[in-house]
């Protein structure tokens, strides 16, 4: 149970959790493989829709061990004020990278990835 | 002190007694005699001179403490390197004065029951894992059903080591010497706790682990029944020491801090069973309110210290890391794409969701009645916390 100073600090006190509503949801895992991730997404400054021009917003809810909970914190905080082109950019290194996963933990970024491509494709519907 | 830890406010109240207890200073002391030029640092076996002797008077006056507390008689008591090592004797130890038949055991074991039997199944022996009842409980009437004719031991712990529910092992003692079959207690949860008399309960094998009520860990002890005798093979080889049972120099400090112990808990263990069931109790009635909070096991036929909780909504790891202020165990972790959760926990019933968050809460003599609000305080916080950022799904 041993985790990096980068996942602690976001468990402790993550900063993106979702509380209202979104456009788009996308979730990953499951509760009962004792993770489940939900990427929250809303576009600004968008244009009839359109996601040319449009920046996120995004937050995330989830239920699982801590490096879960910061992948998806870690996401979230990248998202924010990216053009919307750009997320499907972000992939499961860059959280491994960041928060300092070790191997037995990077399923738990790929969740956050996961769930995040599941949510680009509701925003897109 | 590892990366993560450094930046964390560290919690401050030890609730994990299940695991491991802190040595009682008086145990400390008796044992810092027993390793310098002054004290008792000599090989318990150099009968050549004063200073084996002394050594050897110490271990003997710790092999007495050990029989007091078990019941044992005195030659009875076969010193080990704590519970494991001594369930692995018994059981292997069984296997090996018998050809190949059959074994009775519990789900719900410890895994130093539980593995060596597994071993004993790959070479032939049947082995048959009881269940228990939602309360963590035997049912003697299917044990006794169990039993054949080539039954030769029936193992089952005093303590649960994750629940603390109290098996009744005078009554399965009973019932294993009708049948002439042998009776293995895993008592490393129980002796120094609950009152032990392995010849009224009619137990064959009993297991003693020290660290368990506040001696040093690395020593225990394999009580071995001598009337009528009881052969056992040995695991051990290299100097016959403890009757041939288990060779190997006797550590002169471990087994003075073992009989230490015994010795202590004694004299202390009614006032502290009344002390420590108190601030379990006190701590359920502030958790029990809680929507979604699971008592694990039987609260009546309990030991003093244990609380053992499932928490709906959350995740096991991250309910114990979210913990501020106290140090717990939790019944499962997340080390790799799929989750274990505790095998006694899926044994009572508890869904594979359930017994995915749950907390062991074990109190022992060093915990202060202060504990109880502190630790309530900061198990509600966390939850509460984490269901806060949960999904709506999981919420419920």
């Amino acid at each position: 149970m041993v985790h990096s100073p980068q996942v602690m600090q976001r468990f402790e006190l993550p900063q993106y959790i979702q509380r209202d509503s979104a456009s788009a949801v996308g979730s990953a895992g499951s509760r009962l493989a004792g993770a489940l991730v939900e990427l929250h997404l809303s576009m600004e400054n968008s244009a009839d829709n359109s996601t040319e021009n449009a920046s996120l917003r995004a937050g995330f809810r989830a239920y699982g061990c801590p490096a879960t909970i910061a992948s998806a914190d870690w996401l979230a905080e990248q998202l924010n004020g990216l053009p919307v082109d750009a997320a499907t950019e972000l992939d499961r290194h860059a959280i491994i990278r960041a928060l300092e996963l070790p191997a037995a933990r990077q399923h738990c970024a790929a969740l956050a990835v996961e769930a995040l491509g599941a949510a680009l494709q509701n925003l897109h519907r | 002190m590892s990366p993560s830890m450094v930046d964390c406010k560290l919690p401050t109240i030890y609730l994990d007694n299940a695991a491991t207890t802190p040595v009682d200073p008086q145990v400390a002391a008796a044992m810092g005699t027993c390793l310098t030029l002054d004290g008792n640092f000599a090989n318990p076996a150099s009968h050549t001179h004063h200073w084996g002797l002394a050594a050897s008077d110490a271990v003997e006056q710790a092999r007495a403490e050990v029989a007091a507390i078990t019941g044992a008689a005195l030659e009875e008591v076969v010193f080990t390197s704590g519970a494991t090592e001594a369930n692995n004797l018994a059981i292997l130890g069984v296997a090996q004065r018998h050809e190949p038949g059959h074994m009775i055991s519990v789900l719900t074991e410890h895994k130093a029951v539980l593995d060596p039997l597994a071993t004993l199944r790959k070479s032939g022996w049947k082995i048959d894992l009881l269940p228990v009842d939602s309360e963590g409980l035997l049912d003697l009437q299917l044990l006794e059903d169990t039993i054949r004719s080539d039954t030769r031991l029936i193992s089952v712990m005093h303590v649960n080591n994750e629940i603390g529910v109290v098996q009744d092992i005078a009554a399965i003692g009973a019932i294993a010497r009708a049948r002439g079959v042998l009776l293995h207690v895993d008592a490393a949860q129980s002796v120094g706790k609950l009152a032990l008399d392995m010849h009224a309960q009619q137990v064959d094998l009993l297991s003693v682990c020290a660290h368990k009520f506040h001696g040093p860990k690395g020593v225990g002890a394999l009580c071995v029944r001598r009337r009528p005798p009881l052969r056992i093979g040995a695991l051990m080889f290299g100097g016959g020491h403890e009757r041939g049972l288990r060779s190997g120099t006797l550590p002169t400090h471990q087994l003075v801090g073992l009989g230490e112990a015994c010795r202590v808990a004694r004299e202390s263990a009614t006032a502290d069973n009344k002390r420590i069931t108190a601030m379990r109790n006190g701590l359920w009635a502030q958790l029990q309110d809680i929507p979604g909070v699971l008592l694990n096991g039987s609260l009546k036929q309990r030991v003093a210290g244990n609380l053992n909780i499932c928490v709906d909504g959350v995740e096991g790891e991250s309910l114990v890391m979210a913990l501020q202020d106290i140090g717990v165990s939790s019944g499962s972790a997340c080390t790799s794409a799929s989750l274990q959760p505790s095998h006694v926990l899926r044994t009572l019933g508890r869904s594979p969701e359930q017994a995915q968050a749950s907390l062991r809460i074990s109190f022992g003599r060093f915990n202060r009645e202060d504990d109880v609000a502190v630790a309530a305080a900061d198990i509600r916080r966390a939850i509460e916390r984490l269901r806060d950022m949960a999904p709506r799904a999981v919420q419920g």
